[in-house]
């Protein structure tokens, strides 16, 4: 990397701002060399301007520089290899962001929506206050050819409910989203995320989820429907790192056309999780031959109490079914739709009815 | 209504079906009985258009039309309903999206007016009620978690709302104890008319106790080799099919 462009003085985060700029100058983007990158092959872009999201709810909204602890607090990747480009840049160039706080003991009923619509880094840090329970609603979407590096860091507290829909719906055929997410979990709480990709040229999330507390649940959930020559990839890390906690990765992609995506996804069970029971499961519906499945579930487990499964399928429609359909009238096309849709509503139906309703609502027509 | 000329189909260059013949009138009951293996399920799939059959010879009409090159969904709309012999499952799809979604395509097919979700619901409510289905079903995923009774119930429910001219039923008592069984003979007997026609495909002569049919065929190494009245099946109950098979 050369000729950088220097950033912009963010007094707060000088100090490492510099060391990032100097990491992201030595590594570069991410390349396939690296394990959680190989199946997804970026193309040489630079991104230095900034851009956050809007929040349909101000009310807890507070300042980035307050959360300037938790920026500082972020860890890097526990890897041999160095993939922590993607925050390096951010760091570097971010210059505002949302930082939304809820205290605790909060019910928020009506979900808060946060919509990505513009090129750049952009850093957003949620955290949900003690036995506090939101649901958020991310909208990343926009018609131009964007580029969107979203660093998000998410910390629930004790007791703290997250449900996290994540619709990424970029039309534009030449969009680049990247969507990295840390989130920290304490005890009795529960983040429970469904990321849908529907849009963008290349779409990779990655989010790493540590327990670290007792009696807590994380459920990262994906769809991918994409087509045309779209790249969608999920890669996710669980780590249990405390007794008595659940986890599930559900993922299910419909791939059209010569559409690839990619399911890496990993559970660690460290010495001291026992009782963690953990499931991982990802199947894909190839619509054309020419379409492409890498799916690379994994387990690493150091308690021998524990419950852990994982797998993955791939598999073209169901003939049978599709006949069923059509010998009660239903045209070959619908019939054909009809059995997407019921694939992907398995995913879609974990979720309560006024969720289920704004999933379908920003994936018809699609 | 329904004529089966001299047909012939294999599978995978097996001949199963060596020439057929079958004319079913308006308002008929006909059985087909069979010993396995006879190609009792290869008819009732060849009239409903499933792929995978390569018919050599002979025509199926339908109205004195051919029915040979029309997709399955067409025939739905001209009027044919083949029920099952395993009603196959599909999670995630409802069964009341599912029967509405067949309903008006055969309606659309048919260039008739779509039902809107009011008129659909009261008119699933009617055929519910009639033929004593629990409503707790067409909440549930089309046929998931269903018992064997159950899912020929729902078979049946679909053929009340699609309202066929032709109906065949593959081996409909299959996997059905006497109680399921009686409720799904009641169940198609109710919907006998005179413009309506079945085929009930059968094993067992015990279903044909419960729908009695007007003629009865049996089917044997790919012909009808037997056609009579309700009480031919009584005959086959009583000395099976070996002076067929040895035929």
């Amino acid at each position: 990397m050369q000729n950088l462009k220097q950033p912009k003085k963010n007094k707060i985060f000088e100090d490492f701002q510099s060391e990032s700029i100097r990491l992201f100058e030595k590594y570069g983007l991410p390349t396939t060399k690296l394990e959680r990158w190989k199946y997804t092959k970026l193309p040489a872009f630079e991104l230095t301007c900034s851009s956050k999201c809007d929040v349909s709810d101000k009310k807890y909204l507070k300042p980035i520089s307050d959360a300037a602890d938790i920026i500082k607090k972020q860890i890097f990747s526990p890897e041999k290899q160095y993939d922590m480009s993607l925050w390096d840049m951010n760091n570097a160039y971010f210059t505002d962001g949302i930082f939304l706080d809820i205290p605790k003991n909060k019910i928020i009923d009506t979900p808060i929506t946060i919509k990505a619509t513009e090129t750049g880094n952009i850093r957003t840090i949620i955290r949900v206050g003690r036995n506090s329970n939101l649901t958020i609603i991310e909208k990343n979407a926009s018609e131009s050819k964007t580029i969107k590096n979203h660093i998000k860091q998410i910390i629930l507290e004790d007791g703290a409910h997250l449900t996290h829909i994540n619709i990424q719906k970029n039309d534009n055929k030449e969009a680049i989203s990247l969507s990295t997410s840390h989130i920290l979990v304490s005890s009795n709480a529960n983040y429970n995320s469904v990321t849908i990709n529907m849009g963008a040229s290349i779409s990779k999330t990655q989010l790493q989820a540590d327990i670290e507390g007792e009696n807590s649940e994380v459920h990262i959930n994906a769809i991918n429907k994409i087509s045309g020559k779209q790249h969608a990839d999920i890669t996710a890390l669980v780590k249990h790192n405390k007794p008595n906690c659940n986890s599930s990765q559900f993922v299910r992609s419909v791939l059209d056309d010569s559409a690839r995506a990619v399911y890496q996804g990993k559970t660690f069970v460290g010495r001291d999780a026992c009782k963690t029971n953990a499931k991982q499961m990802s199947n894909a519906l190839i619509i054309s031959n020419l379409a492409e499945m890498d799916n690379k579930p994994e387990l690493e487990i150091y308690n021998d109490d524990v419950k852990c499964s994982h797998g993955a399928t791939c598999g073209f429609l169901d003939e049978e079914q599709l006949f069923y359909l059509r010998s009660r009238g239903i045209a070959q096309h619908d019939a054909k739709l009809i059995l997407i849709e019921a694939f992907l509503n398995e995913i879609i139906e974990l979720y309560p009815e006024n969720i289920i309703k704004v999933i379908k609502e920003n994936m018809g027509g699609s | 209504m329904i004529e089966i000329k001299n047909l012939h189909a294999e599978v995978e260059g097996k001949k199963i079906l060596k020439g057929v013949n079958l004319t079913i009138n308006s308002g008929e009951v006909h059985a087909i009985m069979g010993p396995n293996g006879a190609g009792k399920s290869t008819l009732s799939y060849i009239i409903s258009g499933r792929e995978g059959y390569n018919i050599t010879k002979g025509d199926i009409l339908f109205d004195g039309i051919s029915m040979l090159d029309m997709l399955p969904e067409e025939r739905a709309a001209a009027g044919l309903f083949l029920a099952f012999q395993y009603p196959v499952e599909i999670a995630g799809v409802h069964m009341t999206n599912f029967l509405k979604a067949a309903v008006n395509s055969i309606r659309k097919m048919r260039k008739e007016e779509e039902l809107d979700a009011l008129s659909f619901l009261k008119l699933m409510k009617e055929k519910v009620k009639k033929l004593g289905v629990k409503e707790e079903m067409l909440k549930r995923p089309l046929n998931v978690d269903c018992s064997g009774g159950e899912k020929k119930r729902n078979e049946i429910l679909q053929m009340a709302m699609l309202e066929p001219k032709f109906a065949v039923l593959d081996e409909t008592d299959s996997g059905l104890d006497i109680d399921a069984l009686k409720i799904v003979a009641n169940g198609v007997n109710s919907l006998r008319s005179p413009e309506r026609s079945f085929l009930v495909i059968t094993h067992y002569q015990r279903l044909l106790d419960y729908i009695i049919p007007d003629y009865v065929h049996v089917l044997s190494n790919g012909k009808i080799v037997k056609s009579g009245d309700a009480n031919l099946a009584k005959e086959l109950e009583e000395n099976g099919y070996a002076e067929f098979e040895a035929a």
